[in-house]
């Protein structure tokens, strides 16, 4: 609900802005598949229309890069929209038992960073065997469609970047600044455990004593943006009041999908006065790293990385946090570097949460898009500041056979920082 | 109300065909009730302004009454501060242009001899003159008409504010429809401000492509003309480009003008008052003057084509010859008198064959008698014939105004 | 209608031609194409189809035709009259998938286009070799080029450059039998009716339109914009009617009212004052002669009384200046539940005393208009605001809606300056023209869709004539005898 009181889907006013930038749209031209559409449906569920297969194969298809979010001059809330009808598709038992049954697969193991860790092991034995027949033999062929698709994404990893942890707290480095706590992020730590390091090592670079509360589970983003509501709810319950107990009073976030959910905390609890309170106050302290970094002046020297770096914007952070401007200006600091924009540069790349594992179609097309315009710039060094985006992206201009660097903004930071060449993995 | 009315005389003629009857109303009222007289009596009816377009067109089917709108002529209204202007039909170019420059206002319709061409016949033959470069045609400047249908009715479009997409766009239909379609009685143009100066640019003697890459060039430098013709003189061009505005602007594009020429190697001349206009009038010969005038309508990337190799078959025939290029329109103008029928209607057809393949079109404007029956004024119907029987089936089924002269026997 | 094929077996033929995935018939489809713009008055269409090229368009229309079912073509859904306002029984015809730039010549100036390509992707494409397409609607970042060509669309910038009719030169159109016609050209003055006239601002009713040929302008040299605020609309009126009359021709010249600047600031941000107007002016063209001319407009409009003048330091700026402008419409959602647009035009000079005269028909009904406008060619956009939850305010403000408009009419103006009659005004159009004038108008309909399939019900007031037949006793039926029925 917003502030008037009444449903946001009831703020439409069917200007079409949000067309062009939304991704779906843009492929296939088709208003059902476009935030005015979806919106037009999730109205219609409101008004007590049954969920149907055709509902909800709109609604999936929503990549939730919120590009419509920002571009629509009436303020819809389509964030609030979307989840809302997807948590009347999770609750209304439309789903085949085969879609729901990935579902559930997928949403018992991503928001589990210790789940997640135990398949990134699978799939490192499976990987490095190259033992399809364990699969079979475990009699866990319904996983393999699946790990075949979570293969082509993830990275390479070895055993011990997957097993590996964060350290409890971290020392400033020289003179205190201030006392910041960091959220791990599920994706991130699992497959990208670097990104967390390197954040580490550049806050406390730069005067900050870092916390990182233990027994983190899953901020709840990905259920959140999927209607699974409930979920949600006891997911973010549990971080919050982990997070809290820290006692910092600024709560970092590297991964953007976390970062605009736990900003906006305020709607899914919008029935629990009590926690709407609690989490709304919880929300106004919750920032990005880049954001937070962007703001305070630069302490620790930078030494050159040269080489053009094209940026990629991720959705999460661009569209659905407002950050366009931090990570940019954190990167053009960095001497030598030519920080490079990418062509449509504000349209999803189709990773989008768990999309590119169950809108397997519509994903590679837009992935195939934004590598294209990736490689189009010419740079051998991406900038990508959320974990989904970046596989999505390395996997899809590996498949191409094309050799570009991918890191994370804080990575290609903290590198500066060490004076070491510009980090990450490539494709 | 009488309507005055005569019997037709020779100089009544359309194209050599004389009219029994020639009615010549004085009000829109009058107006109204000609035509209506002409449905009731099944009179074909051809309507003549000031008769400076007469020769488009092909001889009518028949004839039965002539329609003048010369007594037709007053100004309905002008309000300055909305720049719109409403005339009746049959008043001139000249005086609208008088009647408005007293407010500081033109109409940038500049047909040919604006003493005798009339707003309706200007609207109706969508004649034009130089100013079309920056200002467009009557299709552009028309905001309102009020017409007389072929069945008496009359009727109004479009409206008197510059903008208004309210209701099929009957103004812009009646543009060119050479009266097949209905009698306009008023016209309601948009109008611009008087510049407070105007600085033509002459640049003599070039050649085709010379005047391509100038006009390449202007356009680059984002310079605006108001107008620009190329003359021919023998088989050389002199172009003229006319700026016009507040000085400072004219004065800065002059400079930059000449300075683009100087850097071609094309040197130009600001000319004075006198001289600029006389070569506008080395122009308005060109298209007022000869018993044979033809249009060619291309576009601005076969000026080559044009010059060198459609109009020279045409100009050879013609003595003394003239032409007359729109370099920005893709627009042409042949004149002169024809030294032999038969020449000149091969060359015609051989300039027309070459025109049309090049998706242009050439259309007689004027022509002797003798040429006439040899060659059709319009050339082929475009591809969208059907549907212009169709609209002339709705307005003018009985086919009784300007019968048989349009475009494929419309 | 008799004999018309069930909608499924319709679909079935129709997905054969465009694709089953182009081609909707169920309920949660076919919702999402009830309305357009104009997001009252919906009605569910009984089929969608999303034709690819020219050849599945006359296929579509072929079927739907011999199916008897009335056709209303749609581009992205933007009109803001109901002009893609589906009937009852009637195959929507989307063309959103034909979005191809096909060709373009710079040196004559012109691209051709397939009729879903955006406005601005128009400009866009051509904007690197310093063109651009001239006519720009608020909604330009998403109307497509052949609503634009149905509606004679407008914008900001066609005080000086004119409207869509004036940019269009040609134009591929699929007929009421199918049959695919080019009319025009790039080439000027193609012999003949001016064809184009009929086809530009018809409003779908004449056929289906899968090429457009558009002019192409150089880009001017010089933009100078400034925004000048003002204690009330009556001094930017005044402005507006100064700048003109020095003869000056701003390439646009935009007014907004106290609650439209409220509006326009919180959906953008921008530092707006406080005021009762504010002025936004584009002038553009060669250097020496915008920036004379734009000092100039800057002194008249001082001397009128403005309060403050601002420059923008950048393009970024300037964009964000128009941005707000342009985003005006819709931001009206964010200081109101609902409202209605409306388009009206009157003679410029009369801006001050008409803006004090919609202020009072709205304090008469309890009701608050926004005022947005093209004060150059004096079209007016009221927004009237409501709240659709309390009884009786939504038919109060359609009822202010039809006066503004009215009032228009009264002092010589026009009930549509830009967005077209639709099914939303067609009402309004007896009060602009006679019945001969909309006969007249008719005749030109008739002479493209005898039977009237595109897109019936717009903006005629009597929509019901196509198609009956004379009554009994054989008296001639109106329609009959004015020539929008022919019986044959």
């Amino acid at each position: 609900m917003t502030g008037s009181g009444r449903h946001p889907a009831l703020d439409c006013v069917h200007c079409g802005f949000c067309l062009p930038v939304c991704p779906t749209w843009t492929a296939w031209a088709r208003e059902p598949d476009s935030p005015r559409g979806r919106i037009e449906i999730a109205r219609a569920m409101l008004d007590g229309a049954a969920p149907t297969a055709e509902m909800v194969s709109h609604l999936d298809s929503c990549l939730g890069c919120m590009a419509c979010l920002a571009a629509c001059p009436s303020g819809v809330r389509y964030d609030v929209v979307i989840e809302e009808a997807r948590a009347r598709i999770e609750a209304s038992g439309v789903r085949t038992s085969a879609d729901a049954g990935l579902r559930s697969l997928l949403f018992s193991l991503f928001p589990h960073p210790g789940r997640l860790r135990v398949a990134a092991v699978f799939l490192w034995l499976w990987r490095i065997t190259g033992l399809r027949w364990l699969t079979r033999a475990l009699g866990l062929t319904r996983l393999v469609p699946f790990l075949g698709r979570l293969d082509a994404l993830a990275p390479d990893l070895g055993l011990a970047e997957i097993t590996s942890s964060l350290p409890a707290s971290t020392p400033a480095t020289g003179e205190r600044r201030g006392r910041v706590a960091l959220v791990g992020g599920c994706v991130q730590r699992v497959f990208f455990p670097g990104v967390n390091e390197a954040t580490l090592r550049v806050l406390s670079a730069e005067g900050y004593e870092v916390v990182v509360p233990e027994g983190q589970g899953c901020c709840g983003a990905l259920s959140v943006h999927a209607g699974r509501d409930e979920e949600a709810r006891a997911m973010t319950r549990a971080l919050v009041e982990r997070l809290e107990a820290s006692g910092a009073d600024t709560f970092l976030v590297n991964a953007a999908g976390c970062g605009s959910h736990l900003k906006d905390l305020g709607h899914l609890f919008h029935a629990d006065p009590a926690w709407h309170t609690r989490a709304t106050a919880f929300s106004r302290k919750v920032k990005d790293v880049t954001e937070f970094l962007a703001a305070v002046a630069p302490r620790a020297p930078r030494h050159p990385i040269a080489g053009k770096v094209a940026y990629h914007s991720p959705c999460h952070l661009g569209h659905a946090q407002g950050i366009q401007d931090p990570p940019r200006a954190l990167l053009r600091a960095i001497p030598g570097l030519d920080l490079v924009e990418v062509a449509e540069g504000d349209q999803c790349c189709g990773s989008a949460g768990i999309y590119n594992l169950v809108q397997v179609e519509a994903s590679d097309e837009l992935g195939a898009r934004k590598a294209g315009n990736v490689l189009a710039t010419g740079a051998p060094f991406l900038a990508s500041a959320n974990p989904g985006c970046t596989l999505q992206v390395l996997r899809v201009l590996r498949e191409k056979g094309a050799s570009v660097q991918a890191a994370h903004p804080i990575e290609i930071l903290d590198a500066s920082i060490r004076g070491k060449p510009f980090p990450g993995g490539g494709g | 109300m009488v309507i005055r009315e005569r019997a037709g005389k020779s100089e009544d003629a359309v194209q050599g065909v004389v009219p029994r009857l020639v009615l010549e109303p004085a009000t829109v009222e009058e107006a109204t009730a000609a035509v209506a007289r002409c449905a009731s009596d099944r009179l074909a009816v051809v309507f003549v302004g000031g008769g400076t377009d007469l020769g488009l067109g092909a001889r009518p089917f028949r004839l039965d009454a002539v329609i003048r709108t010369g007594a037709l002529s007053r100004l309905v209204d002008h309000a300055p501060a909305d720049q719109v202007v409403t005339a009746e039909a049959g008043m001139t170019l000249a005086a609208l242009g008088e009647a408005l420059a007293r407010q500081r206002q033109r109409l940038a319709l500049d047909a040919p001899l604006p003493g005798r061409a009339t707003v309706g016949g200007v609207v109706a033959a969508n004649a034009f003159g130089p100013r079309r470069t920056r200002f467009g045609g009557a299709r552009d400047l028309v905001l309102g008409v009020s017409l007389v249908r072929a069945d008496g009715v009359a009727a109004k479009g479009g409206g008197k504010v510059v903008k208004n997409v309210a209701g099929f766009d009957l103004p812009r239909l009646m543009v060119g429809s050479l009266g097949t379609l209905a009698l306009l009685t008023t016209v309601t143009f948009r109008v611009h401000p008087l510049p407070e100066t105007e600085v033509t640019v002459l640049f003599p003697g070039l050649e085709p492509d010379q005047v391509r890459s100038l006009a390449a060039a202007w356009r680059a430098a984002q310079l605006e003309p108001g107008s620009a013709a190329a003359v021919f003189s023998s088989d050389r061009l002199d172009l003229g480009l006319r700026l016009e505005g507040f000085q400072a602007g004219v004065d800065d594009q002059v400079a930059r003008l000449l300075d683009l020429g100087r850097r071609s190697g094309l040197p130009g001349e600001r000319l004075g008052a006198a001289e600029g206009a006389a070569f506008w009038r080395r122009h308005d010969a060109v298209r007022e003057q000869g018993s044979l005038r033809v249009k060619i309508a291309s576009t601005p990337s076969h000026l080559g084509d044009l010059a060198r190799a459609w109009l020279p078959p045409i100009l050879g025939e013609l003595s003394p010859a003239g032409a007359v290029v729109y370099p920005t329109l893709g627009i042409a103008f042949a004149s002169g008198e024809p030294a032999s029928g038969a020449g000149l209607a091969a060359g015609l057809r051989a300039a027309r064959v070459a025109v049309t393949a090049a998706g242009g079109s050439l259309v007689v404007c004027e022509a002797p008698p003798a040429i006439r029956p040899a060659f059709d004024p319009w050339g082929p119907p475009p591809p969208s014939i059907d549907l212009m029987r169709a609209l002339k089936e709705r307005f003018d089924p009985e086919r009784r105004l300007a019968s048989g002269r349009f475009v494929g026997g419309i | 209608m008799n004999g018309r094929a069930s909608v499924s077996e319709l679909a079935g033929r129709m997905a054969a031609v465009v694709g089953a995935r182009n081609c909707f018939s169920e309920g949660p489809d076919l919702l999402t194409y009830e309305c357009d713009g104009l997001t009252h008055g919906r009605t569910r269409p009984d089929l969608v189809v999303l034709p690819g090229s020219t050849e599945e368009v006359a296929e579509v229309v072929r079927l739907a035709r011999a199916a008897g079912r009335p056709i209303v073509p749609r581009g992205s859904g933007t009109g803001l009259s109901g002009g893609a306002r589906p009937v009852p029984g009637s195959v929507v015809v989307a063309l959103s998938r034909m979005r191809r730039i096909l060709e373009v010549n710079l040196e004559d100036g012109w691209v051709r286009v397939e009729p879903g390509v955006i406005n601005l992707d128009v400009t866009k494409h051509v904007s690197p070799a310093g063109y651009y397409y001239a006519p720009d609607p608020s909604s330009q970042s998403i109307c497509s080029i052949g609503g634009n060509v149905a509606f004679n669309s407008g914008g900001a910038h066609c005080l000086k450059y004119g409207f869509t009719v004036n940019h269009v030169l040609g134009a591929r159109v699929v007929l009421h039998d199918g049959k695919v016609v080019d009319i025009g050209g790039p080439a000027l003055d193609v012999p003949g009716h001016d064809l184009l006239a009929a086809l530009v601002g018809s409003e779908g009713m004449v056929g289906i339109v899968t090429e457009v040929t558009l002019r192409l302008l150089r880009k001017p040299e010089t933009t100078r914009t400034f925004f000048a605020t003002f204690p009330s609309t009556d001094e930017g009126g005044e402005a507006v009617s100064r700048i003109i009359a020095a003869g000056i021709l701003p390439a646009a010249i935009e007014m907004m009212d106290r609650l439209a600047i409220v509006a326009a600031k919180a959906a953008t941000g921008l530092d707006w004052p406080d005021v009762g107007a504010a002025l936004l002016m584009d002038a553009d063209g060669p250097t020496a002669e915008v920036e004379d001319l734009s000092e100039r407009a800057v002194k008249i409009a001082r001397e009128a009384g403005a309060l403050e003048l601002r420059l923008p330091r950048s393009e970024a700026e300037r964009q964000l200046m128009w941005k707000g402008r342009k985003s005006a419409f819709a931001a009206v959602g964010r200081i109101s539940p609902n409202y209605m647009v409306e388009d009206g035009v009157i003679p410029r000079s009369e801006i001050a005393s008409v803006l004090r005269e919609i202020e009072g028909m709205a304090k008469e009904r309890g009701l608050r208009v926004a005022n947005v406008f093209h004060a150059g060619d004096g079209n007016l956009h009221p927004l009237v605001l409501y709240d659709a939850r309390e009884t009786g305010q939504e038919e109060r403000a359609e009822h202010l809606g039809g006066e503004i408009l009215r009032m228009c009419v009264r002092r010589g103006g026009s009930i549509t300056g830009e967005h077209g009659v639709g099914s939303e005004k067609a009402a309004y159009m007896a009060d602009m023209f006679g019945d001969d004038d909309l006969d007249t108008m008719k005749r030109v309909r008739a002479a493209f869709d005898p039977d009237c399939c595109f897109n019936p019900g717009k903006v005629f007031p009597s929509s019901r004539l196509c198609g009956e037949k004379p009554g009994p006793g054989g008296v001639e039926h109106p329609a009959v005898k004015s020539g929008e029925v022919y019986r044959w």
